[in-house]
């Protein structure tokens, strides 16, 4: 990083903050990759449309800035009839069981109290689909010390 | 008599590289000049932590800096992207300029108080500055490849 000062800053960010960011992006990329393939809702407009909303409000939804909410989010999972969020364990239901045994990569790891050094197993290691410096964990020590809400 | 700048990076992502504006005569970039006020600015830290990670997002996603991430301020942008699209309550703004999905260059900024830019004590000399800036660098041309600037050594600008 060029800018000392920016690295600094970066580094105070807390993980709350780094969370809400990238989740509502993430929200905001799901609900466009949806749009781009749905049979009938095409685009925001469209969709502000199927919810009786303004078109203005729903860019405000997937701005990646705004506090959606759940309740919002719902709304347009029912209006777009699909799963925009979906949780570990609805996940593993829908797309099958990860073996325990298997090594599950991370794409950064946001020691919030519960995680030291000391719980990772692994290495660190570069990863085609994963951006940046990745650590395994082991699934089973992660599950054993609670911090499966590191994972995303 | 004028003083000048030059263009520096500020910070490099996977698929965007951050530039800055520095005066010669200036040991902090613009944007460092920027981060380092709001860094002060505790009732703020929450605002700033969140454009702080927008940016690092901006960076790294796949599809690059999508021109819809920022917000238009005449011939410049600013972070975070447009009003109507965020929450009121962001008052933080970063101007900068959008150069491509890989290229942007970082200016200066403040915390927002007035509805206009030009009304606002702490911004609007931010944001005329701004203005300036990027018609001079519209007017000398940015050359690109990918993420890196290729002539930064001609972005010599009036400070």
């Amino acid at each position: 990083m060029a800018s000392k000062i920016f690295a600094e800053m970066l580094a105070k960010v807390e993980p709350e903050d780094r969370q809400f960011v990238q989740k509502n992006l993430a929200i905001s990329y799901q609900v466009r990759a949806i749009l781009d393939n749905h049979p009938t809702i095409h685009s925001q407009k469209d969709l502000a449309e199927a919810m009786g909303k303004e078109p203005s409000e729903i860019s405000k939804w997937l701005s990646g800035l705004h506090n959606i909410g759940l309740e919002n989010i719902t709304k347009m999972e029912v209006a777009l009839g699909q799963d925009i969020i979906l949780t570990d364990e609805q996940a593993r239901e829908r797309y099958g069981k990860v073996d325990k045994e298997s090594y599950r990569p991370f794409q950064t790891i946001h020691c919030a109290g519960k995680a030291d050094q000391s719980d990772l197993t692994g290495e660190v290691v570069k990863e085609g689909n994963v951006k940046g410096r990745s650590i395994l964990l082991k699934s089973t020590d992660q599950e054993e010390k609670g911090i499966s809400e590191l994972a995303y | 008599m004028h003083s000048y700048a030059s263009i520096e990076e500020f910070a490099r992502f996977d698929t965007v590289t951050f530039y800055t504006l520095r005066g010669e005569e200036n040991v902090l970039s613009e944007t460092d000049d920027f981060f380092e006020r709001m860094g002060k600015e505790e009732f703020y830290k929450r605002q700033r932590n969140r454009l702080v990670q927008w940016i690092v997002e901006i960076g790294n996603d796949k599809w690059g800096a999508n021109f819809e991430l920022f917000r238009p301020e005449r011939i410049c942008v600013a972070l975070p992207p447009k009003g109507k699209y965020l929450d009121e309550n962001i008052d933080l703004r970063l101007y900068c300029h959008w150069v491509s999905k890989n290229v942007v260059i970082l200016f200066n900024g403040g915390i927002k108080t007035a509805n206009f830019a030009q009304d606002c004590p702490n911004v609007s000399y931010h944001f005329y500055n701004a203005q300036g800036w990027t018609k001079q660098l519209i007017e000398i041309g940015i050359e690109t490849d990918g993420p890196a600037i290729t002539n930064i050594e001609e972005l010599y600008l009036k400070y």
